[in-house]
C-alpha cells in the first residue's frame, strides 16, 4: 500500500485526524451539557452541576410552548418536500437519461441544475416571497414545500440519474421485446432497480429540507414556522434563552443523528455522486 | 414460407453505413446462423429485426408484414442476449412470465406455460430464486426460458453461449438446436464462432463490412467458397491461400505457377475463366495437402509440428515468408528444420480471381 | 394491417403522453422558481414598492436602485469579506483535509467506520445548530473555549465582538464545518487512484514527498481543483452561521452577501435595493461558476 509521507509525517497525521475527531466531538458534547443545565449554570459555566430537566419541558410542554409545532412543522415541510421531489426527480431522470431526447434538452436541464445549485439560495428567496405573497401562499405550507422542493431538485436529479444511468441497456431492450411502453419499462423494471438511489437521495432530501433555515425564514409565519427558525428566534431575543436554545438544537439534530448512525452509507453515496458536481 | 425478409436493407449511423444492401430470405423453421468478424453488421442486422434500431433504407418483413415501423413491443419476436439481461430484481418465474403478463394473460396460463418451459430447460426447482442466485450456465437456460414461453413467430439469439466456459458451450449449443427442432422454431442466430455456425445452422449467412459474402448450406460454404473472405473464413485452421498466375489450359486442368515458386495443377470449373487477367489466389485447406516425395511437389520447410492427439498441425514454411499449415492425422516423425514437399489433388484446388476475389 | 396501424399509434401516443407527464413537473419548477425569478429581480430593480392600505403598489423608478446600489455602505465590505472569507477558510479546509485523507488512505475497520461517522456529524447537522453550538463555545462571559483557556490562565477573548477577530472566527467555525466534508471528498480521491501506479511510483522515487510531487499531486490534480472550485463558489451561500453568531456585527466585520440581502430585502422591506444585490451577486456568481464549470468540462474531457 502506497504512502505518501514518511512514517512520522504519516504519525503526525493521524494525530490530527485524532484530535480533529475530538474537536468535532465537542461542541456537541458542550450544547448537549448545555440543554440540561439551568441558565445561571450556562452563565456561570458550572462545570460540575445537577442535570435539570427544565429546558426540554418548558419547550415541549409548558403553557407556552410551541417547539413542538415548530417541530411537527418541519416533520410535515420535509416529508412532503421528499415525497415530492422524488417523485419528480425519478421520473424526469429516467425520461432525460434513458430515452431519445433532444441533446440540447438533456444539457439544458442538467446545465441549469448544477448552476442553479451553485448561485446565492437568498437571491431567489426574495422573488420567491414576493411571487407567494402576490398569491397568498407565502406563510403557508405549500409555499414553502414548492421551495423546498426547487431547492433540492437539482441534487435528487443528479443522484438519480447516476443510478440510472448504471442500468444496462439491454435490459431496457428486453423490456420493450416483451411488451412494455416507457411508462411500463419505468415503473415496473427502471424504479424497483433504482431503489438504492430514491433512498440516498430520499435521505438527503429530507436532511436537508429538515436543516433548511434561510429558506423557512422567509417563508413561514409563527404557525408555520420550522424547528431551526425558532431556536433562531431564541437566540436573537434580547434575553438569551441559552438552555432553550440548547435544548431546541439537540431535538432538532436528532433526524440527522437518526440517519448517521442507519443509513450512513446512503448518505456517503449521495454526497459522493450528487455534490462533487 | 417466408418467415423474415430482408429487402435492401441499410442502416447508417451517422454517416457511416454498417449494413450496405441486405436481401436475405429466411423460412418457416429454419435456423439460420449470421457470422463473421467483429464489425461486419450482424448485430445491427439482428436488431433491427427486433425493431430495436430503425431501417435506414429498404424493407424488413416478418410473417409477411413490413415490419419497419413496427416497434419491438409489436412483433411477435424473442430475443436471448448475450448478456442475458435478465431483470434483477424478479423471481425466475417472474423473469420468465414477464412478457405474457405485459399482454395480459390469465395468471393460470401463466403459470402453466411458465413451468412447462422451465421443466424443460430443467429449470423447474429454480423459479423462485433471483438470478444473482443462479451460475451462469442457469442464467442462460433462464434467458432462453424467457423467449419460449412467448412461443414468438421468431427467436432471435445474440451470441448467447460467448459467456459461458467451452465446456458449457458445447453442451448448450446441442440443446439450443434440440430446442429449436422440437419447438418448430424459426431462428436467427448471431455469432462470431464459425464452428458454432457450421454445428447449428442449417443456412449460413457469412457477413463482411455490412455485405452478405456468401450463404448456404454449412457444408457448401466449405466445400464451394465463393470468394476469398469466406474461404479464410470457415474451417479451421484457416485455408491456405497462395499468389500465382494460371500458366496455361490443357483440358480440363489449368497450371497455375505460384509466385512462391512451384507449380499446381487445379481442375478447370467448367466455366471460361475470366477474360484478361490470370492473376489468381489458389486455395488448399490444410486436410487437403498430402506429403510427397516427388520432384514436382512444393517444397517447404518445417517451422513447428502441433500435436493435438487425433491429428498433427504441421506448420511449414514456403521460401522465406509463406506459410503453409498441413493436417495428418497421422502422427508425424517430423520435426522443426526438416524439408518437406507437399502435393493436392487437383479437385482439391480453390482457386479465385486475384482482384475482386470471387471464385473462378 | 388496419388493427395494427391503431396499435402502433397506441404505443407511441402512451409514450408521448410518458415524455410529457415525466418532464412537466420538472420542467415547470424550474421555470417557475428559477427562471420567472430571476426576471422578477431584474424587473424589481428598476421598481419601487410602497404599501397603500396594505396593497403592494409598483412605481417605475429607472436607475435609482443602481445608483443607490454603487454606494451602499453595506453591501461593497460584504463582498469584500466574502471573498476573503471563501479564500481563507477554503485554503485551510482544503490544505488539512488532504492532511488528513493522505495520513488515513487505505486505513480499514471499524476505526475507519467510526471516522467517518463523526467526521460526517458537521456536515448533516443543521447549521442553525452549528451557529447554536458556537455561540455557546464563542461567548466572551461563559463561552467554553474562553473557559478552557481561562484553565490555561489566558484572559478572556471577546471572538465574536471584537472587529479584528470576529471575522476570523467565523472563518474558522467555517473551517471546523467543512474540513470534514472536504476529508470525504479527498480521500474518496485519493482512493479512486490507480494502485499499480502508484506502486510504480514508490520505486522510482527516492522518498515520499518526490512521489507526492511527482505522482499523486498531478493524479489528484482535477479531484483538487474541482474541489477548491466548487466550494469557494458554495462558500458565497454562507448565512445560517453569520445570522446566529454576529448578524454581521460588529459594524460590518462579518458582513456577508447574502446577510446583506436578507437585511435589505427583508428586514427593511427594500425590495428595490435587494433585488439590485441580487442581480449583481447573481450575475458575479453565475460567470464564475459557468467558468468552473466550463474549465471542469474541458479537464475532464483530456
Amino acid at each position: 500500500m502506497a504512502s505518501f509521507a514518511s512514517a512520522g509525517l504519516r504519525l503526525a497525521g493521524r494525530g490530527v485526524v485524532f484530535g480533529y475527531t475530538l474537536l468535532i466531538l465537542a461542541p456537541f458534547v458542550w450544547i448537549a451539557l448545555s440543554s440540561f443545565k439551568s441558565q445561571i449554570q450556562i452563565l456561570t459555566n458550572a462545570m460540575v452541576f445537577e442535570p435539570v430537566l427544565d429546558n426540554y419541558i418548558e419547550l415541549l410542554f409548558s403553557k407556552s410552548a410551541s417547539f413542538h409545532r415548530n417541530i411537527a412543522n418541519s416533520l410535515v415541510v420535509a416529508a412532503a418536500s421528499t415525497v415530492l421531489a422524488l417523485a419528480i426527480a425519478a421520473s424526469a431522470a429516467f425520461t432525460l437519461v434513458r430515452l431519445p431526447l433532444p441533446n440540447w434538452l438533456r444539457a439544458a436541464v442538467f446545465s441549469w441544475a448544477l448552476l442553479f445549485h451553485m448561485l446565492p439560495t437568498i437571491t431567489f428567496v426574495g422573488p420567491w416571497y414576493v411571487m407567494l405573497n402576490s398569491v397568498g401562499l407565502s406563510n403557508g405550507y405549500v409555499g414553502l414545500v414548492l421551495a423546498n422542493v426547487t431547492h433540492h431538485l437539482p441534487m435528487a436529479l443528479w443522484i438519480v440519474a447516476a443510478f440510472m444511468r448504471d442500468i444496462p441497456e439491454e435490459i431496457l431492450d428486453a423490456a420493450r421485446i416483451d411488451g412494455c411502453d416507457e411508462r411500463s419499462s419505468f415503473m415496473r423494471i427502471v424504479l424497483p432497480l433504482v431503489m438504492p438511489g430514491l433512498a440516498a437521495a430520499g435521505a438527503l432530501v429530507f436532511l436537508f429540507s429538515w436543516n433548511d433555515f434561510i429558506v423557512a425564514l422567509n417563508l413561514t409565519a409563527a404557525a408555520t414556522r420550522t424547528a431551526p427558525v425558532a431556536i433562531a428566534t431564541f437566540a436573537q431575543e434580547h434575553d438569551v434563552k441559552y438552555g432553550e436554545m440548547a435544548a431546541g438544537a439537540m431535538l432538532t439534530t436528532l433526524p440527522a443523528l437518526l440517519l448517521l448512525l442507519l443509513g450512513q452509507r446512503l448518505i456517503v453515496r449521495g454526497l459522493l455522486s450528487g455534490a462533487v458536481k | 414460407m417466408v418467415m423474415v425478409g430482408y429487402e435492401g436493407v441499410r442502416k447508417r449511423f451517422g454517416s457511416v453505413e454498417v449494413l450496405k444492401g441486405i436481401d436475405l430470405a429466411v423460412q418457416s423453421g429454419e435456423f439460420v446462423a449470421l457470422v463473421g468478424p467483429s464489425g461486419c453488421g450482424k448485430s445491427t442486422l439482428l436488431r433491427l429485426t427486433a425493431g430495436l434500431d430503425a431501417v435506414s433504407d429498404g424493407r424488413v418483413t416478418i410473417d409477411g408484414r413490413i415490419a419497419n415501423d413496427l416497434p419491438p413491443q409489436e412483433r411477435d419476436i424473442a430475443m436471448v442476449f448475450q448478456s442475458y439481461a435478465l431483470y434483477p430484481h424478479m423471481t425466475v418465474g417472474n423473469n420468465m412470465g414477464f412478457a405474457l403478463k405485459m399482454r395480459k394473460q390469465p395468471a393460470a396460463d401463466i403459470a402453466q406455460r411458465v413451468q412447462a418451459a422451465a421443466l424443460t430447460l430443467g429449470l423447474d426447482g429454480l423459479l423462485d430464486r433471483l438470478p444473482k442466485e443462479l451460475s451462469g450456465g442457469q442464467r442462460q437456460r433462464v434467458a432462453m426460458g424467457r423467449a419460449i414461453v412467448r412461443a414468438p413467430k421468431v427467436f432471435l439469439f445474440d451470441e448467447p453461449l460467448s459467456n459461458l466456459d467451452a465446456k458449457l458451450r458445447v453442451h448448450t449449443r446441442i440443446e439450443v438446436r434440440e430446442l429449436h427442432d422440437r419447438l418448430g422454431a424459426t431462428s436467427i442466430y448471431v455469432t462470431h464462432d464459425q464452428v458454432e455456425a457450421m454445428t447449428l445452422a442449417d443456412r449460413i449467412v457469412v457477413m463482411h463490412d455490412g455485405v452478405i459474402q456468401q450463404a448456404g448450406p454449412p457444408l457448401a460454404l466449405y466445400d464451394r467458397p465463393d470468394n476469398l473472405f469466406v474461404a479464410g473464413f470457415i474451417g479451421s485452421p484457416p485455408m491456405n491461400l497462395l499468389d500465382g498466375r494460371i500458366e496455361g489450359q490443357d483440358g480440363n486442368s489449368l497450371r497455375v505457377a505460384l509466385d512462391i515458386g512451384g507449380h499446381l495443377v487445379a481442375a478447370a470449373s467448367g466455366g471460361p475463366a475470366p477474360a484478361g487477367t490470370n492473376a489468381v489466389v489458389a486455395g488448399v485447406r490444410a486436410e487437403d495437402l498430402r506429403l510427397d516425395n516427388e520432384s514436382t511437389a512444393l517444397q517447404c520447410r518445417v517451422r513447428a509440428i502441433e500435436q493435438l492427439g487425433h491429428e498433427s498441425h504441421v506448420h511449414a514454411l514456403m521460401g522465406s515468408t509463406t506459410r503453409i499449415c498441413v493436417t495428418t492425422r497421422e502422427r508425424t516423425g517430423l520435426r522443426p528444420g526438416d524439408a518437406i514437399g507437399l502435393s493436392v489433388a487437383p479437385e482439391r484446388v480453390h482457386l479465385f480471381d486475384r482482384a475482386s476475389g470471387r471464385r473462378l | 394491417m388496419g388493427r395494427a396501424c391503431a396499435a402502433m399509434t397506441v404505443l407511441r401516443r402512451n409514450n408521448l403522453l410518458w415524455r410529457w407527464l415525466s418532464l412537466a413537473p420538472l420542467l415547470a419548477l424550474l421555470i417557475v422558481f428559477t427562471v420567472v425569478p430571476v426576471a422578477g429581480l431584474v424587473w424589481m430593480s428598476f421598481h419601487d414598492r410602497q404599501w397603500q392600505s396594505g396593497i403592494g403598489v409598483w412605481r417605475f423608478v429607472g436607475l435609482d436602485h443602481w445608483r443607490e446600489f454603487t454606494s451602499n455602505l453595506y453591501y461593497w465590505p460584504g463582498l469584500r469579506n466574502t471573498v476573503v472569507f471563501a479564500v481563507c477558510a477554503v485554503s485551510l479546509q482544503m490544505l488539512l483535509g488532504f492532511f488528513m485523507a493522505l495520513s488515513v488512505s487505505r486505513a480499514q475497520g471499524w476505526l475507519r467506520g467510526l471516522l467517518t461517522t463523526v467526521f460526517l456529524l458537521p456536515v448533516v447537522v443543521p447549521p442553525i445548530v452549528i451557529g447554536a453550538m458556537w455561540k455557546l463555545l464563542l461567548g466572551t462571559e461563559f463561552g467554553g473555549v474562553n473557559a478552557a483557556l481561562a484553565l490555561l490562565g489566558v484572559p478572556a477573548i471577546d471572538w465574536l465582538g471584537n472587529p479584528a477577530l470576529a471575522l476570523p472566527s467565523i472563518i474558522l467555525v467555517d473551517v471546523w464545518h467543512w474540513t470534514p466534508f472536504v476529508f470525504i471528498l479527498l480521500l474518496a480521491g485519493i482512493e479512486g487512484l490507480p494502485q499499480d501506479a502508484l506502486e510504480a511510483a514508490r520505486l522510482d522515487t527516492l522518498s515520499a514527498w518526490q512521489s507526492l510531487r511527482h505522482i499523486m499531486l498531478p493524479l489528484m490534480a482535477p479531484t483538487i481543483a474541482i474541489t477548491l472550485v466548487f466550494r469557494i463558489i458554495l462558500t458565497f451561500k454562507v448565512f445560517d452561521e453569520v445570522y446566529l453568531l454576529t448578524s454581521g456585527g460588529p459594524g460590518t466585520a462579518t458582513e456577508v452577501v447574502s446577510f446583506s440581502i436578507q437585511r435589505t430585502f427583508f428586514g427593511r422591506d427594500d425590495v428595490g435595493l435587494g433585488s439590485v444585490m441580487s442581480v449583481f451577486t447573481l450575475f458575479v456568481v453565475a460567470l464564475l461558476a459557468v467558468l468552473a464549470i466550463a474549465a471542469s468540462r474541458r479537464r475532464r474531457s483530456d
